[in-house]
């Protein structure tokens, strides 16, 4: 039986998107570290080397793949590419962002051709990654598990467009985990709040930012990417999960407890 | 009614009008003495504002296919000529015929961008609209979002609507917190989703819950709700979800 310390996913394929940096980065090398063989699916080729680098540095497997999941064909390569270097997929996480998405915005100011960047790279990439998975997934009761945030579940007066996207997520992930539950696969949402590199810079620009971010959580900081978020998403990708469809399971020490 | 209702006046704005849920809307404000402008795609906006104004009401229809900031501005200002400043926008929500259960896997790009990326696009153009039509105003108003309930529970085969509908329920959040210093509430109504639904598939199974309470016709068991958050007495309300489906979804 698994036990939280052990290798919990020796053997097993992921794809993450969004994986070149930030957070992403953090869950493919947790995955990688607990065994899995991960495909590092992002846009950036020089940032995504990096990430594979690091993970086989420290013994891991990692390849990278070129993709923007607003494009099929991309996300389809990803998945062959997990298929041909490791037999398979178990794992698919979707957390790539828009480049634009965490800049805050007035919703009076939006331009609509930004919101539809950021809701094709949330909500079209989410279609993409699911309908590329399926046939992967099924065949090994996979796991499909879509980055969201808390402002998509209270709304945000700094990034609108940004909640929109992330709570349109949360509904693919209850829709998609009722639709195939009977193939087996689990379908959940993960919503951290983690001091990814990009955070980081515009927190030691705005410290007050950071005392209210810190000041939210229960415990009192901001989550580490590594240490304290990306664990969760090796819980809900491993056998321990196999019971839980549907979820939202909130990382971020407290701060949002409306669930 | 109070005397800053009559103060603020009845006009509204109804953008996508369709459909049991949203003609029952709208008829019930009328009803109720609203004076409406129906701004929508296709035939239907007409027929209802012929209907509306047949029944006495005061109607008028502009037609629009909701897909640019340009083309939603210049409805509702044709809207607001016919009609007078708005006090009251309420957004309907768009399920793009043929309305069926529909496995993801059967569904193309076109068919994500028709259930997903087009409604996420028309509500913000819509509150944008609302947004410049309230300010030119002056006095604040009212943003009421229509959602079926599917957005909160999901729905197996209605994967990309349901999407759609709670990213709009996030969207109404995040206006409401940005908007409330100008004195914009910003609230949603979510309604049964199978009565969004084409009348040959209604019954489809959305959800296991059985309602506490049957449903009538949506002009009585809607309207008067959407009414209310456009008062006064509400003006303390914002960012809010009233469930409106019998009691059938209680899990929020």
């Amino acid at each position: 039986m698994n036990q939280p310390g052990d290798r919990l996913l020796e053997g097993s394929a992921a794809v993450v998107t969004g994986a070149s940096g930030g957070l992403g980065r953090s869950i493919a090398a947790a995955l990688a570290a607990h065994g899995a063989g991960v495909v590092i699916a992002a846009r950036r080729e020089d940032a995504g080397a990096k990430a594979v680098r690091a993970i086989t540095d420290a013994g891991g497997r990692a390849l990278f793949v070129r993709c923007d999941v607003t494009r099929r064909t991309d996300v389809e390569a990803a998945v062959a590419a997990a298929v041909d270097a490791y037999g398979g997929l178990d794992i698919m996480v979707h957390n790539a962002n828009s480049a634009i998405a965490n800049e805050p915005h007035r919703l009076e100011d939006v331009v609509v051709e930004e919101w539809d960047d950021v809701v094709r790279v949330a909500s079209l990439g989410a279609f993409h990654c699911a309908q590329a998975a399926h046939t992967q997934l099924r065949r090994r009761e996979g796991r499909f598990i879509v980055l969201t945030s808390a402002a998509g579940m209270e709304g945000s007066a700094y990034l609108p467009a940004y909640s929109a996207a992330k709570a349109s997520q949360r509904a693919f992930v209850k829709s998609l985990a009722r639709e195939w539950g009977s193939a087996g696969i689990t379908v959940n949402a993960l919503s951290p709040v983690a001091e990814t590199p990009s955070l980081s810079a515009y927190l030691q620009k705005n410290p007050e930012v950071r005392r209210r971010l810190a000041g939210r959580a229960a415990l009192g900081r901001v989550g580490d990417p590594d240490r304290d978020v990306a664990q969760a998403a090796v819980f809900l990708a491993s056998g321990m999960a196999r019971f839980i469809t549907g979820q939202t399971l909130v990382v971020d020490g407290g701060a949002f407890m409306g669930l | 009614m109070t005397a800053d209702d009559r103060a603020a006046g009845r006009t509204a704005i109804c953008t996508l009008p369709t459909g049991p849920i949203g003609e029952g809307i709208a008829r019930g404000l009328a009803q109720r003495g609203w004076q409406l402008g129906l701004v929508g795609m296709g035939e239907a906006p007409e027929a209802l504002a012929a209907s509306l104004r047949a029944e006495g009401a005061t109607a008028t229809a502009v037609g629009c296919e909701l897909d640019t900031r340009a083309a939603v501005a210049d409805a509702f200002t044709e809207a607001t000529a016919a009609l007078g400043p708005p006090r009251l926008v309420v957004h309907g929500f768009p399920l793009y015929p043929p309305r069926l259960p529909r496995p993801l896997l059967d569904i193309n790009e076109a068919g994500w961008a028709m259930a997903c990326g087009s409604p996420l696009r028309a509500a913000l153009l819509t509150f944008q609209a609302a947004f410049d039509a309230f300010a030119a105003g002056g006095s604040g108003g009212r943003i009421v979002a229509v959602v079926p309930t599917f957005a909160l529970s999901g729905a197996a085969s209605f994967t990309l609507q349901a999407s759609a509908a709670e990213g709009i329920r996030a969207l109404v959040k995040s206006a409401a917190r940005q908007w409330g210093a100008d004195a914009i509430t910003v609230n949603c109504l979510a309604v049964d989703g199978e009565a969004l639904l084409d009348q040959h598939v209604a019954g489809a199974e959305v959800s296991l819950a059985v309602p506490a309470l049957v449903a009538g016709d949506p002009a009585d068991d809607l309207a008067p709700a959407v009414d209310w958050l456009a008062s006064h007495d509400a003006h303390f309300v914002t960012g809010q979800t009233l469930v409106l489906d019998g009691g059938t979804w209680m899990a929020r």
